[in-house]
């Protein structure tokens, strides 16, 4: 072998290089980055994790925000409302409307105040003067057709009064302790989003995922309510050797990510309750149904021959498969909105995906419910 | 190409997956570089991502109107000229154990040489031996260039050249295989 042909020989093969992808130098590569360039703006997982923390940021600012405002004046206000009424004046006003059997005028907080001046009683002003939020009963005759301004369409409950010693006012009106189910409330549906880990091996733990959740709550007690919802969820997770053992070689470690479509139905139990915030706790169970599974099956890295392969699956299902554990705190907004976090955990009880792995998910739900 | 160009673009503006895209596109052929200029594969890997941070640190620089591959390749080069150049200064310290194991030509015939075993032939080959093949045969540099980029004299460049190919010769030989450590 000549020296050209020696080194067309060497030329030639060296032009047809066998070199597979490891993703291990990526990795340290991005490290590289990650020191080169700290200000960068990051991928999208450093997004994710921004916007999710800029949100938690928004979500608490809100909440405290409104629990200051509200902690001032909540206790003893008049709620200028037409629903809601102080105790002499639905006393006056159902005893007029009773007597006269005619359309009463609709009462708002400036026809309220010249009405509480008006009280003739020393003791009942006191008592006006320390009214809290008062919520009034239907009347009891049920004869006489539906006040058509005082009284809402909506069901009214009973009423708080300071002065203990009063009996409760009668014709037709109950005083009781407020419900603590939030305003009455039976339904809900809520919209949330959760940045969410998600893993097979609690040590390779890498890059979040997200979920898309649409929630419907019907409450069957003022402080269990029943769930169910559709909830889109991204999986991204890694594994080391160990797994697809049916292959052969084995692979020393895998990337997947799959996009599942989660139906859980849960129960929810209220164990703290006030007027406007709620923590409740939550269990129940999902199925998974699989849209798509990708896995990056990766081989040992052998001198230039490491190697890695694509695998993809469709349409596996799971009914019933995944224990669904979560607890959370809801703020009212108003009388029908809330703002909600639920952090949660989803455990498989067999295996998930076309590898049947124990596929286990972790993450915080934060959205907006509204409540009818 | 013309798939490449949104991928160049957001790798000039710092963003990490569309780096990774590039990353990903030109590993197999920086590597294809890199690993007939190093000793081994981690230096193989250290060479490439010093060229993929250049590449990234200028590549506004770059003219799109041009293909990237030369371009890239022109860096990748470089930085294994430089890495050449550090190398020098502890090349008497490479011990036996740095050594890589050469592929057993016995079982693997030459007309059935794989690619693996040409480049740990290649890895095999002393520092100044292999950088001047590297470049004369492969890259096409003459002498004079060579000895440019080496700081070396262009006789010096065909002694290593000579001494290169002497060396491949016995390694691709069965029968000399074992000269060739010597």
């Amino acid at each position: 072998m000549n020296d050209r042909e020696l080194d067309m020989f060497v030329k030639t093969l060296a032009d047809k290089p066998n070199i597979a992808y490891d993703p291990k130098d990526w990795k340290a590569m991005n490290g590289l980055l990650d020191k080169q360039f700290p200000q960068q703006p990051g991928g999208w997982n450093q997004k994710i994790i921004w916007t999710f923390l800029g949100l938690l940021g928004v979500a608490v600012g809100l909440i405290v925000a409104i629990w200051v405002s509200s902690k001032g004046n909540d206790q003893y206000a008049i709620i200028p409302d037409t629903r809601i009424l102080t105790t002499s004046l639905a006393f006056e006003g159902l005893t007029n409307y009773e007597t006269q059997n005619h359309e009463m005028p609709k009462l708002t907080q400036d026809h309220a105040l010249p009405a509480l001046a008006n009280t003739s009683s020393i003791q009942e002003y006191k008592a006006l003067a320390i009214v809290k939020k008062v919520e009034v009963y239907p009347i009891a005759n049920q004869n006489k057709p539906a006040l058509p301004t005082l009284l809402p369409d909506f069901p009214i409950h009973g009423a708080i009064h300071e002065s203990q010693n009063e009996p409760p006012p009668s014709n037709g009106l109950n005083v009781n302790t407020p419900i603590k189910n939030p305003m009455g409330r039976r339904f809900s549906v809520g919209l949330s989003v959760a940045p969410e880990m998600s893993t097979v091996q609690l040590s390779q733990l890498q890059n979040p995922g997200r979920s898309i959740n649409l929630n419907f709550e019907y409450f069957i007690h003022e402080k269990w309510s029943l769930n169910t919802g559709i909830i889109h969820s991204y999986k991204t997770y890694t594994g080391g050797a160990g797994y697809y053992q049916d292959y052969q070689p084995a692979p020393t470690g895998f990337q997947g990510d799959c996009w599942v479509i989660d139906i859980p139905f849960n129960i929810r139990y209220y164990a703290f309750n006030n007027n406007n915030s709620k923590w409740f706790i939550s269990s129940g169970i999902s199925s998974y149904f699989m849209m798509r599974e990708e896995y990056e099956l990766q081989y040992e890295p052998y001198g230039v021959n490491s190697y890695s392969r694509i695998e993809e699956y469709t349409g596996n299902r799971h009914y019933f498969n995944v224990v669904n554990l979560s607890m959370g705190y809801q703020r009212m907004l108003g009388r029908h909105l809330a703002i909600q976090a639920e952090p949660y955990f989803k455990v498989p009880v067999a295996g998930i995906g076309a590898e049947k792995l124990s596929l286990r998910s972790a993450g915080i739900f934060l959205g907006l419910n509204y409540y009818w | 190409m013309e798939d490449l160009q949104p991928i160049l673009e957001g790798a000039s503006r710092g963003e990490r997956k569309c780096q990774e895209s590039l990353y990903k596109e030109f590993y197999a052929y920086g590597m294809s570089v890199c690993l007939r200029y190093a000793a081994n594969r981690e230096e193989a890997v250290e060479i490439l991502h010093d060229g993929f941070m250049k590449v990234f640190t200028h590549l506004d620089q770059f003219d799109n109107n041009r293909p990237f591959t030369p371009w890239f390749r022109k860096i990748i080069i470089n930085g294994a000229l430089n890495h050449y150049k550090q190398s020098l200064k502890h090349s008497c310290e490479v011990g036996l154990e740095n050594i890589p194991e050469l592929p057993d030509l016995k079982i693997s015939a030459l007309t059935q040489l794989e690619y693996r075993d040409l480049i740990k032939i290649i890895q095999s080959l002393p520092l100044a031996y292999r950088t001047v093949f590297n470049l004369y045969a492969l890259e096409g540099y003459g002498h004079a260039e060579i000895a440019e980029l080496l700081n070396i004299s262009v006789g010096t460049s065909k002694s290593n050249l000579f001494r290169a190919r002497e060396k491949l010769r016995m390694m691709l030989t069965p029968e000399n295989h074992e000269k060739a450590y010597l």
